[in-house]
């Protein structure tokens, strides 16, 4: 790799009885995956990007969209070229 | 078995802190990857977030020097885990490229000179020109003719320092907060109300609501993370209702179950009519009132806090003692209530009479239980200290407080507002824990917990604020030193006070700051400033939660802390020049000392050597000092609320915890003050005792509707209503920083209503010019944004340094709290 990748994980707060309405409107984001959800309307997107400034856009992007309560970030690393594709061990 | 990559790892752990944050279950494979896995690498250590004053706890990463990575902290009970979008972009705002690093004075020809052109001076040469500008005035005008200007985000100990330098030190009162903008209209409301300062209750109270009542407060988009907490209480219980009143259609209006749009300053009369629904509807409390409260009839036509030659000011009957009130009887408050018909508060509004009775319906039903949050909307206001006392009056009432999720509660919108600016005093009225200067009582213990002479400490009134700015334009204020605050941008109407202030010939302002703001430019001298984990530091929250952090990177250059600067100046006076002959032939042991000695080196502040230094951390303000200053500041601060209500825990604890809520007795902090099962300082046997009132009672207040000081008119025909964006706080001199939040949102807008654009040919883009009877600036039209006005009133938030709204805003503020109303004037459109 030569570019800096940027993970990211979000908790998104949504109305309940729009999830329907929503959910694809948020898997449509591009870099946007929608890992976890439940019924109450919580949800944990995860957003891998090479572009800082996208995290930073598609946060405000959901805290504004239409039947989102609200968006908060939670994590965000930043893996320098190279760093990535590390072996970190072996998963069991 | 597969190889993991570094990056499967990353993803696990984002997934987790995710999962744990929104509580929701973990799945197992990622969980098992983590326990794998060698994360660390980096050094993550606790702070709370430097902007708003919701006091989020983040975990910080430093990796050779520098901050590289942040988030949310998932043991803090605040935020739990999560971040808004201006806390994420915290490990950026110290790495701006203009930073400042140095101390940069204006000179021609070598020389100081006013008109000439910012040059890097060493900081021995900022002190000299400085102290020598501060002796010429002392010696020939005196105290009076000096002034400092901080903030609501100074730390615990550089409010308090600077504070006592002020007071203690130069003998003038006229220092103030950058709070004064921002929440003096909320602690006058506390004081009059109940005798002492801040809320009551506490964040818990959100999981503990059935309603929530945001008056004025666009909370979705600046406290975005107490707005995920109001959001999971509403969807995970859907008995519970959400209530927003606004002058204009807001973010937070998504969740409204209760969407009400007003009339701007008619807020006041909402509050008498559902004070008067209460008791209509036989829905008080009567059991409460009688044991717990008073009635009191205030004093009215108090005027708008202009300069005395204002009409507006000349002709109102009670300028004198605006915050005189009378004793009055349940009967009478309930007569004065009754004129706030329904009718009547409808057709003064512009509010749906049903919608006005849903709204009176969630405070009288006894099973409701009510939380009530404002922020600027109420405080500021040229009847702020009054919307405050009304929205108690109502919780009163009812008995609706101080109990879980019954709750009246004022936000903060500054890191430690509430901790410095309110806590330490840093007004021109206060001294520590609530102590004002013109109590002799109060001066008097002030000066004995200060070691300092009796009759150190100034008897007058200093200037606040906005009287800072008008002393600076009459040249009666001629040295002023402002830190952590952009004064210039966020003070009103600049054009007629604040920059004739700052350019006034007469004067010599220094500007402490990180990064080069309007406030810079206006400025004299420029102080580089040392930020946030530069520097080991303390805040306090809106729900009185003392954090504390630890210096985690050195600061650039030739920055240094706001307290470095404040205790290095002090060693540049003596006694001997500056205190009046007589009060040093009174007390000889004070001849010839540095106010340094005086203030710092008292046996108190310097009472903690270096070796109580944490050894992971650097502290070169302990280190140039000599002594753990931090330590000994907050330990003599803390000696004026132990056993006064406002407990401070000991120093050390803070470093561990994720803060504490004050009163903390016996290692205990307090949830819900005034509650006999909460609060230790409630009287054995009583439920409930507002103590900080002498006889126990809180007052509820007699307040009419009273206009503002400018409404709308043929000539200028639009309602004026600033404010903060989500994106940027405040105004923007970090934020826009971050390459990220500057390309989120670059300008400043005027948000309209597209039939009142249309009236004018207008389209969302055309440029157009906003003028009022003070000043004028061009801004791009938003008809379809995020922020939809009624038609009449235009919106333009304040962050943005290259439209600076606050040319055009009005000077008014509140007559007792005497905080600048920014959310009325009246201003004209034109295309340009």
């Amino acid at each position: 790799m030569t570019t800096e990748l940027h993970i990211a994980s979000l908790v998104v707060r949504i109305d309940p009885a729009r999830m329907a309405e929503v959910l694809p409107r948020l898997n449509a984001l591009p870099q946007i995956e929608v890992a976890l959800h439940d019924p109450s309307g919580k949800l944990v997107l995860m957003m891998e990007t090479t572009d800082e400034a996208a995290i930073a856009g598609t946060l405000t992007r959901i805290q504004l969209m239409d039947g989102v309560a609200s968006a908060a970030l939670v994590y965000h690393h930043n893996l320098e070229p190279d760093e990535a594709a590390q072996t970190e061990g072996n998963a069991r | 078995m597969t190889d993991l990559t570094r990056r499967d790892v990353i993803k696990a752990q984002a997934l987790i802190a995710a999962a744990t944050a929104a509580g929701l279950p973990i799945p197992a494979a990622a969980q098992n990857l983590v326990t794998e896995a060698d994360l660390t690498q980096l050094t993550w250590t606790k702070a709370p977030c430097r902007f708003c004053g919701t006091g989020c706890s983040i975990m910080v990463a430093t990796k050779a020097g520098r901050v590289v990575a942040t988030h949310g902290d998932s043991k803090s009970e605040v935020n739990r885990g999560l971040n808004c979008v201006k806390g994420y972009f915290l490990s950026k705002i110290m790495y701006g490229e203009d930073r400042l690093t140095t101390p940069l004075l204006r000179k021609r020809d070598g020389q100081y000179h006013k008109d000439g052109t910012f040059e890097p001076v060493t900081w021995d040469e900022a002190f000299d020109i400085m102290a020598e500008k501060w002796k010429k005035t002392l010696a020939e005008k005196g105290p009076k003719a000096i002034g400092m200007f901080g903030s609501g985000q100074w730390t615990v100990w550089e409010g308090y320092a600077a504070a006592k330098l002020m007071k203690a030190g130069f003998r003038s009162n006229n220092i103030d907060p950058n709070a004064r903008h921002c929440m003096a209209s909320a602690v006058a409301g506390f004081m009059r109300t109940f005798g002492i300062d801040e809320p009551m209750g506490c964040y818990d109270d959100f999981e503990a609501a059935d309603a929530f009542v945001l008056w004025g407060s666009n909370m979705a988009e600046m406290h975005p993370i107490l707005w995920t907490r109001v959001s999971d209480r509403r969807f995970s219980h859907p008995h519970v209702k959400v209530a927003v009143l606004s002058t204009f259609t807001h973010r937070s209006f998504d969740l409204a179950d209760i969407p009400i749009i007003f009339t701007p300053q008619t807020d006041l009369a909402i509050l008498n009519y559902i004070a008067n629904y209460i008791i209509q509807n036989n829905a008080v409390n009567q059991d409460f009132v009688a044991q717990h409260v008073n009635f009191k009839r205030g004093v009215t036509d108090i005027g708008y806090g202009l300069r005395p030659e204002d009409p507006r000011e000349a002709n109102a009957a009670n300028t004198e003692d605006p915050n005189a009130a009378e004793p009055m009887s349940f009967d009478e408050f309930a007569a004065f209530v009754a004129e706030y018909t329904l009718e009547k508060t409808a057709a003064l509004s512009g509010v749906p009479a049903s919608r006005l009775e849903e709204l009176a319906k969630l405070y009288a039903d006894p099973n409701v239980k009510v939380m009530s949050l404002w922020t600027m909307g109420f405080n500021q206001h040229t009847r702020g200290v009054w919307a405050n006392n009304m929205i108690y009056n109502i919780h009163l009432l009812t008995g609706k407080i101080a109990t879980p999720g019954n709750s009246p509660f004022s936000l903060t919108g500054q890191p430690s507002a509430c901790g410095t600016a309110r806590e330490v005093g840093t007004f021109s009225h206060r001294l520590p824990a609530d102590l004002v200067v013109t109590n002799p009582e109060h001066r008097a213990h002030a000066e004995e917990l200060w070691k300092l002479p009796a009759g150190t400490i100034p008897d007058w009134l200093g200037s606040h604020a906005v009287k800072q700015n008008r002393d600076l334009k009459d040249g009666k204020i001629n040295v002023y030193w402002v830190q952590v605050n952009n004064n210039m941008q966020a003070a009103p109407n600049m054009m007629q006070e604040g920059l004739p202030g700052y350019r006034n010939p007469d004067n010599f302002i220094v500007v402490s700051d990180a990064y080069p703001t309007v406030t810079c430019e206006a400025a004299d001298l420029v102080l580089p400033s040392a930020m946030w984990v530069e520097k080991e530091g303390a805040y306090g929250n809106a729900e009185r939660r003392t954090q504390f952090w630890h210096q985690l990177v050195d600061a650039p250059g030739e920055a240094r802390s706001d307290l470095w600067q404040v205790v290095e100046f002090s060693k540049r006076f003596t006694t001997d020049e500056i205190w009046p002959p007589e009060l040093l032939e009174a007390n000889p042991d004070y001849k010839g000392k540095t106010l340094f000695d005086v203030l710092f080196a008292n046996g108190q502040v310097n009472r903690f050597g270096l070796e109580d230094i944490s050894p992971d951390h650097n502290n070169p303000e302990a280190q140039d000092f000599g002594f753990y200053i931090q330590k000994g500041l907050f330990e003599e601060y803390a000696s004026f609320g132990r056993g006064h209500g406002h407990d401070l825990a000991p120093f050390d604890t803070y470093h561990e915890v994720r803060g504490l809520r004050w009163p903390v007795v016996n290692g205990q902090e307090t949830r819900w003050r005034f509650n006999g099962e909460h609060d230790p300082y409630v009287a054995e046997g009583r439920d409930f005792q507002f103590y900080g009132n002498k006889d126990g009672r809180a007052n509820i207040f007699a307040l009419p509707y009273e206009p503002a000081a400018e409404s709308p008119d043929e000539e200028y025909p639009f309602w004026l209503s600033t404010g903060r964006v989500l994106e940027h706080w405040h105004s923007g001199s970090m934020t826009q920083r971050v390459p990220e939040l500057y390309r989120a949102v670059p300008d400043a807008l005027c948000y309209m209503h597209p039939d009142d654009a249309q009236a004018m040919n207008l389209r969302r883009g055309s440029e157009v010019k906003i003028i009022s009877r003070r000043g004028e600036m061009r801004v791009r039209v938003e008809t379809r944004g995020r922020n939809k006005p009624p038609r009449g009133l235009v919106f333009v938030p304040w962050f943005d340094a290259r439209r600076l709204i606050n040319k055009v805003t009005l000077d008014a503020t509140d007559p007792i709290s005497k905080q600048a109303d920014f959310k009325k004037c009246a201003v004209r459109i034109e295309a340009v």
